[in-house]
């Protein structure tokens, strides 16, 4: 969903706190650190449980909103390409849809 | 900058200011409205759940224009900036104020709300106080602010029905089935539930649409001008008489006095930093309470030494805001399913309750359908009792919440007033445009929730007569920060209030507060449709102080 892509966009921007970008920072340095796009399914899942539950929940407090914007937010802000998720869901994102990001 | 003349100099334009600007245009007046936020038109507003709901589209940035709260106990009091608690005391900069944001659930308050101390008595602890008016003050200004501003409902008779003078101008918004299984479910639980009347026009009006049914209401602002915000139903029309003139994105810095302690006009900074004035025989302050409150103590004056009307320290003092709790269940009748966004139902069975310690002023339960806002739903279903969901665990709980229908309800119950819930200046902490912020403290009676807990058992009945599953609920001790009331008593007494019970400042007999401040206390009902009534009902009194014409008979309508 072109996720890395939007947090990446959300920590260049000015509207998150420091707080939050400081557990985004260090949560995804850990990730890589463990090489976390390698791992298939259950390993990820083994991996998640307990440091979401331990000392990454700040990351996931902070990351959980920014991925579903980027999940079900309207694709002019660069997730969610062509409203797939919407799609996917049933959801209807009702009207009249904005033309740009204001 | 050359001094801007008016009859009357209204600051704000949301629910309170409204109202008065269109009430008074009417009646000959020049009008000029300050208002510090933008002016959208209808076609400026989309639905667009990032912009609009998650990053304050309509809202100052904190970081520059902050509150202070104040949280803890006597003696210990910690203050908080807002941007750092994550509430947020700003509803709605822009014309028209939060009225565009608002959901329009439009209920009266009742003949017990107007003397909650004479029908209950002192609660320990708390300044409840009497209205100086009572319901039938106040009823043909509800059936006017009915009409002006376009509420669609139906009446029907129920234990704790309003007394009402008119039917309702227009009829009730199309409902989804889940209302009238409510309705059917009702009488087993022994609840008696109701339609609830909202400021949505059903039909078109006026030049304005009727409601288009998307459901992306509160928090957004409407497209097709059917909610009944000031702006749509109110301002355009004081424009229209060609009398009253709003100026966006002018913000009042203070109220000007002479050396009698009239107002003489208002200190403004437009959108380039300019500061000007604007001179008027009245001044309206409508700004929602806690802004209202902090411009009043900016202004002091040569007879107001510590902030306009505040002789007796009153100014500030006992803030309300509206003591809250939720619920939610789920069904899985495909009966159930229906894309039309609106129950409008509510239950007041609980208005008068029976504590331990007596009878008590009780509330409302309001039974919605969940915010149709997709990212605020899914972030929520990221937690499961308390720990992270991802994953194909949370893409199937989202698919799964979707694929149900969900009633919700929300409990309104009475903020008690509260010695040490009050607004202040917070002298170390300025506005990007060096003045003082708003500190609220945030003092909480043991009452609310002890009200609230009551009225979430009766939600409770009343979904799980309806067979829902999966039922949830949460008391909220916190602030409603979207219903803001109080901090500017009305009252007969100088010393224990601010206003009289016209809204006039009793010191600075040509100044009126117009929004909610007036409250000594809020009721047990969103705030909105009571500041829009009496608005109208205190603009008939600036009119007739100014020796102008009556605006609008409260009988014959508009
Ligand atoms: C999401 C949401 C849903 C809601 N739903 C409901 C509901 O269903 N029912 C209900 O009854 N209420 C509801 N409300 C509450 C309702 O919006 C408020 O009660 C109402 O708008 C309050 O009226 P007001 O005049 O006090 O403030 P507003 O309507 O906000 O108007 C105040 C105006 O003053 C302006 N202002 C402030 N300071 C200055 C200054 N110094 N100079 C110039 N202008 C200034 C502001 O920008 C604003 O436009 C809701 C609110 C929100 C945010």
């Amino acid at each position: 969903m072109r996720a890395a892509a939007y947090v990446d966009a959300a920590l260049a921007a000015d509207w998150l706190d420091a707080e939050a970008c400081a557990a985004l920072r260090a949560g995804a340095a850990h990730l890589a650190d463990h090489d976390f796009a390698t791992l298939d399914a259950p390993a990820r899942d083994a991996f998640l449980r307990p440091w979401l539950d331990g000392p990454g929940r700040p990351f996931y407090r902070a990351a959980l909103p920014l991925l579903m914007e980027a999940w079900l937010g309207d694709p002019i802000h660069g997730g969610n390409p062509d409203g797939v998720v919407w799609a996917w869901l049933g959801h209807d994102p009702g009207f009249p849809r904005p033309a740009s990001p204001s | 900058m050359k001094p801007i003349e008016a009859d009357v100099c209204v600051i704000g334009s949301g629910a309170g200011g409204g109202p008065v600007a269109l009430q008074l245009a009417r009646a000959g007046l020049q009008v000029v409205v300050l208002e510090r936020g933008r002016w959208f038109r209808d076609a400026d507003f989309v639905k667009d759940e990032i912009a609009e709901c998650r990053r304050g589209k309509y809202t100052p940035d904190r970081r520059a224009d902050p509150h202070v709260v104040e949280l803890g106990r006597p003696g210990a009091w910690d203050a908080w900036p807002t941007h750092e608690t994550g509430w947020d005391f700003w509803n709605g900069t822009l014309v028209g104020g939060a009225t565009n944001l608002m959901s329009g659930y439009f209920h009266r308050l009742k003949p017990d709300d107007f003397r909650l101390r004479s029908v209950y008595g002192p609660i320990a602890g708390a300044e409840v106080a009497d209205w100086p008016i009572g319901y039938d003050d106040l009823e043909p200004w509800y059936a006017l602010a009915e009409r002006e501003v376009g509420v669609s409902g139906r009446a029907i008779d129920h234990p704790h029905a309003d007394r009402r003078s008119t039917d309702f101008p227009h009829p009730p918004l199309a409902e989804h089935p889940l209302a009238a299984a409510i309705d059917a479910a009702g009488p087993a639980a022994g609840l008696h539930p109701f339609p609830v009347p909202r400021a949505i026009l059903s039909r078109p009006a006026d030049d304005r649409g009727s409601c288009q049914y998307t459901g992306f209401c509160a928090n957004y602002g409407c497209s097709s001008g059917a909610k009944g915000s000031s702006r749509a139903a109110l301002l355009r029309r004081a424009v229209a008489t060609g009398r009253c003139a709003v100026r966006p994105e002018h913000r009042a810095r203070r109220v000007l006095t002479d050396a009698a302690g009239r107002a003489t006009g208002v200190e403004f900074q437009d959108a380039a930093g300019r500061t000007g004035q604007v001179r008027a025989r009245a001044v309206v302050v409508a700004c929602q309470a806690i802004e209202s409150a902090r411009l009043l103590l900016l202004s002091a004056g040569a007879k107001h030494p510590n902030g306009l009307g505040n002789r007796h320290g009153q100014v500030g003092r006992n803030l309300l805001f509206s003591a809250a709790g939720w619920g939610l269940g789920s069904f899985d009748d495909p009966a159930l399913r229906s894309p039309l966004p609106w129950v409008n139902r509510a239950i007041q069975d609980g208005y008068r309750l029976h504590l331990p310690d007596g009878p008590a002023k009780g509330g409302t339960v309001d039974f919605i359908r969940p915010h149709p806002n997709a990212i605020s739903t899914a972030a929520w279903l990221g937690w499961q009792d308390g720990a992270p969901r991802w994953g194909a665990d949370l893409q199937a709980a989202v698919k799964r919440f979707w694929a149900r229908s969900h009633l919700e309800f929300e409990v309104f119950a009475d903020w008690t007033p509260h010695a040490d819930c009050h607004v202040a200046l917070d002298a170390a902490t300025t506005d990007a445009a060096g003045l003082p912020a708003a500190k609220v403290r945030v003092g909480r009676h043991p009452r609310n929730l002890q009200v609230v807990e009551r009225l979430t058992e009766l939600g409770v009945a009343m979904l799980k007569a309806m067979g829902a599953t999966d039922l949830r609920t949460r008391a909220s001790a916190g602030p409603s920060t979207n219903l803001q009331a109080g901090g500017c008593r009305f009252g007969d007494d100088a010393t224990t209030s601010v206003l009289d019970r016209d809204c006039r400042v009793h010191d600075a007999d040509n100044v009126f507060v117009t929004d909610g401040s007036f409250m000594p206390t809020g009721g047990s009902v969103p705030f909105t449709f009571t500041i829009y009534a009496n608005a109208f009902r205190v603009a008939d009194r600036i009119a007739a102080q100014l020796g102008a014409a009556q605006p609008t008979s409260i009988t014959a309508g508009a």
